[in-house]
């Protein structure tokens, strides 16, 4: 089965260039208030193509404010966590036995802390809405399948007889780390990474719609289906905007994702 | 020869869009007989029997004729005698068998399915079946899990699978290709009784001229989707009429003919092995086991000379070769290189000593990195051990070392997936070559090539070992290959030395039994003599495995000499004269 990811490519290019380019278009700002329209449903006159909110905000400059957090945050914190996990994974599979173990523990350990409270913890360490704590606590989680992931193939490339060659050889354990070990696992990093932002995506909007994570004015797509669904009955697009985005972004993230893992990292279905 | 044929197959193609695998195949097969088949890689042979099978991918476009007494087999007509009539066994008996079902069942189970037995009696005829192809200890093999086999075992069973239902015809795609030497001459013994008992027909597909003069009584060769030649088997291997079977023939390795004598005794001996262990622990719930892979092994490499290393799988011979480059650690006993302890040395001493000693695996694919092109595999040591070269010397260096395993420049940049076995293996000595180590390590190096190809590479090293003086430690479990290259050869059992000497005399005059099953289990080119050493050839079974060793000689389990004193006492290798040497208790009573 070839899954094509082209499609999806499309998609989030669109969806990006609509996020940058979102100031240049609308008029609206994602923090004027429009005491004209209030709760209006989409319309073409004043320019409110995806309606107000209950303030008189206008939904399009706020749905693609918060698309640039979503993006910005997923893109950052899978890299912050590929950069850890990859590091960890590699360093933990490659040197084996009691360094392993130990590592490996680590992360089962930090796995089994509950992250929300770790969240709501730090929230009270930084100041509320800061997008520092957010990214932290994302970070801190996003690694941990990265590591396991990088781990697991290191252990069978290690066992390779290109690595028993490389240290016949003379290379030391960094260089085989690096020459050998991750052009070799980079294929499903990348698969796996492009699976990974929309997952934080997702964390972030559950953080946001629990009043944890982006704060007014600011709006993160999280925190919009939240005031969404409070008048989900009268003004149902409120809810259908930043629902809609989201759902659109993580449906092309992850057959993204599932495209690259099948042509990067065969034999994982 | 009046039999009517039971298999006829006329003008059989095979082809994948515009590329032929097979191109129109004719032959036709008698009860009784058995047909070889024989090719090197991608010669089609598989491709042809895989068609009659109906085992080939949807996109394969499969033309010609196909009869199995009178019933076609070709174009989805022949589904119902596959499995009942048709048969087929495989290379890798461990793939070919289910990993979660018993032997028993999986035996059974054709019967079941085919035959309309229930299971309680399917599961007595399988204990028959399984007894027939001379599995042992039968009762207990029944309700045990395919990988707790050995794979001569597996084997068996795999053949008493495809002979529940009685086929009148059965595909053999290199049946013996994965084991022994010693397994695969019990097998070839048993395959022939079949034949002859159950007047079975048998197609053989193979690269080995050693299982067609063993088994064979018509040959086809085929080359490039196409049958070269065809024969009865003496015509085939005395008289081969085309180039390409007297070509195959001539790089098929022989045990006759002289080993390469040892050098002078005043030669320098830079490698100096004395009572070298490996033990492993093996993870265990309640009690720890330990694995002995190598135990109290003893040996000297002098200056240009080569070490062949013998000995079944499972006899340690690679873990041997493991603790030399020091990729595992020793756990007893020493290597000495150039008065250095190989064992003691760490960091940037071992590093050093490194450059000396060099490797080649059999796996050519796996022994370079897929991500890394040609040149920069072989650039490797260089820029690890010789810091100090720059990119043009060192570009130069990789060159050299590409020619000198006939490599051209335009190699360089290609990467190993596009390269063939051949090739791999190539750039896999250029880099060990690239150092100019003074000892270089082969780890079953050719096992993995077809014989041509072998025959290539072994002629290489021969001329590397000559032009620049190199050391070699050959591991092979095959003996005619250790007979062409080693001047001295190390004999290996279960961990242990059993015998070690010059090749010539050893191979010559075998005093340990073990050395001698190992030199009769090798296949002669000369179909009745080998048929008749396979009919004479004594039952003897596995290795045992090395986690527990039997008491005293480790071999005496399936010594056809042992006596009662060899459980008691462990023979140590004890002089039969000033080099040749031999662990066993009863050597000088078998001399007489």
């Amino acid at each position: 089965m070839k899954t094509r990811i082209s499609p999806a490519l499309w998609v989030l290019g669109a969806l990006a260039v609509l996020a940058l380019a979102a100031p240049f278009i609308t008029p609206w700002s994602h923090d004027t208030l429009d005491w004209e329209h209030l709760a209006a449903p989409p319309q073409l006159d004043a320019s409110h193509w995806f309606g107000t909110d209950r303030l008189g905000r206008d939904l399009f400059a706020r749905g693609m404010q918060a698309l640039r957090v979503s993006l910005a945050l997923g893109l950052l914190a899978t890299l912050v966590s590929v950069g850890i996990g990859v590091a960890w994974g590699a360093t933990a599979g490659y040197l084996g036995g009691r360094i392993d173990a130990a590592m490996m523990r680590f992360v089962d350990i930090v796995y089994a802390l509950p992250y929300v409270f770790i969240v709501i913890i730090l929230s009270t360490v930084f100041p509320r809405g800061s997008l520092a704590a957010l990214f932290i606590a994302i970070g801190a989680v996003g690694w941990l399948t990265m590591a396991r992931i990088v781990r697991g193939q290191t252990l069978s490339l290690r066992s390779r007889e290109f690595v028993a060659a490389a240290i016949a050889g003379g290379a030391r354990t960094p260089a085989i780390l690096w020459r050998h070990i991750f052009p070799n696992v980079i294929g499903a990093v990348i698969a796996y990474a492009t699976l990974t932002i929309p997952q934080v995506i997702l964390f972030e909007s559950f953080l946001s719609f629990l009043g944890l994570g982006v704060q007014e004015p600011y709006a993160s797509l999280g925190s919009l289906i939240n005031e969404g669904a409070q008048e989900m009955e009268s003004s149902p697009w409120m809810l259908l905007v930043p629902a809609g985005l989201l759902t659109l972004l993580l449906i092309a993230f992850n057959s993204l994702g599932d495209g690259l893992r099948r042509r990067l990292a065969p034999g994982d279905d | 020869m009046t039999e009517p044929a039971l298999l006829e197959v006329e003008g059989l193609g095979v082809s994948y869009g515009d590329s032929r695998a097979v191109h129109d195949v004719s032959f036709s097969l008698a009860a009784g007989r058995c047909l070889g088949v024989i090719g090197e890689s991608g010669a089609g042979k598989s491709q042809a029997f895989l068609a009659l099978m109906d085992l080939l991918p949807a996109r394969a476009r499969v033309v010609g004729q196909a009869r199995l007494a009178g019933q076609s087999l070709l174009g989805g007509a022949g589904a119902g005698l596959r499995g009942r009539e048709v048969a087929m066994i495989f290379q890798d008996p461990l793939s070919s068998l289910t990993p979660h079902m018993t032997i028993g069942d999986q035996v059974a189970e054709p019967l079941v399915a085919h035959r309309g037995m229930g299971w309680r009696q399917a599961r007595v005829r399988a204990a028959q079946l399984l007894d027939q192809v001379r599995v042992n200890d039968v009762p207990r093999r029944l309700a045990q899990y395919p990988h707790e086999l050995s794979g001569g075992m597996r084997q068996r069973a795999m053949i008493a699978m495809a002979l529940a239902c009685d086929p009148k015809l059965l595909i053999a795609d290199e049946p013996t290709t994965a084991l022994d030497v010693s397994v695969q001459a019990q097998l070839l013994a048993l395959l022939r009784d079949l034949i002859n008992e159950r007047r079975m027909a048998l197609a053989l597909v193979t690269h080995d001229m050693g299982v067609i003069a063993a088994l064979a009584d018509d040959v086809q060769v085929m080359r490039g989707g196409s049958v070269v030649e065809r024969g009865p088997v003496r015509q085939i291997l005395e008289r081969p009429a085309h180039d390409y079977t007297r070509s195959l023939l001539a790089a098929t390795p022989r045990l006759e003919g002289a080993a390469p004598e040892p050098k002078t005794s005043s030669a320098r001996v830079p490698l100096t092995v004395r009572d070298l262990a490996v033990r492993f622990r093996l993870p265990g719930w309640r009690r720890r086991t330990e694995l002995v892979a190598v135990d109290g092994v003893s040996f000297d490499v002098a200056e240009g000379e080569a070490l062949g290393i013998v000995g079944e799988s499972g006899s340690g011979k690679s873990t041997l070769t493991r603790a030399l480059l020091r990729l595992t650690q020793a756990s007893g006993g020493d290597a000495v290189w150039l008065g250095r302890s190989l064992r003691e040395l760490d960091g940037d001493a071992l590093r050093a000593v490194r450059a000396d000693i060099q490797v080649v695996f059999q796996d050519p694919f796996a022994s370079l990195d897929p991500t890394m092109s040609v040149a920069e595999c072989v650039a490797e040591p260089l820029r690890a051990l010789r810091p100090e070269m720059d990119a043009t010397a060192r570009a130069a260096a990789v060159q050299r070392a590409l020619d000198s395993v006939g490599l051209d420049a335009s190699f360089a940049t290609r990467r190993s997936p596009t390269l063939s076995g051949g090739q791999c293996q190539r750039v896999a000595i250029a880099r060990a070559m690239v150092l100019q180590p003074k000892l270089l390590v082969c780890d079953e190096a050719v096992s993995a090539l077809d014989v041509s190809i072998q025959a290539q590479i072994l002629e290489l090293l021969m001329r590397i070992k000559r032009e620049q003086g190199l050391s070699l430690v050959f591991v092979s479990h095959n003996l005619a290959v250790v007979r062409q290259l080693c001047e001295r050869v190390l004999v290996m059992y279960l961990g242990r030395e059993v015998e070690s000497g010059p090749t010539g005399r050893v191979f010559a005059a075998p005093r340990h039994p073990y050395t001698r099953m190992l030199l009769e289990s090798v296949p002669i080119l000369d179909p009745e003599r080998e048929r008749a050493r396979l009919a004479a050839l004594p039952a003897s079974g596995d290795t045992p495995s090395p986690v527990d060793r039997p008491t005293g000689c480790a071999f005496r389990t399936r010594c056809p000499e042992a006596r009662p004193q060899c459980a008691a006492v462990r023979p140590e290798p004890e002089p039969v004269d000033n080099s040749q040497r031999v662990a066993c208790l009863r050597w000088r009573e078998l001399e007489n």
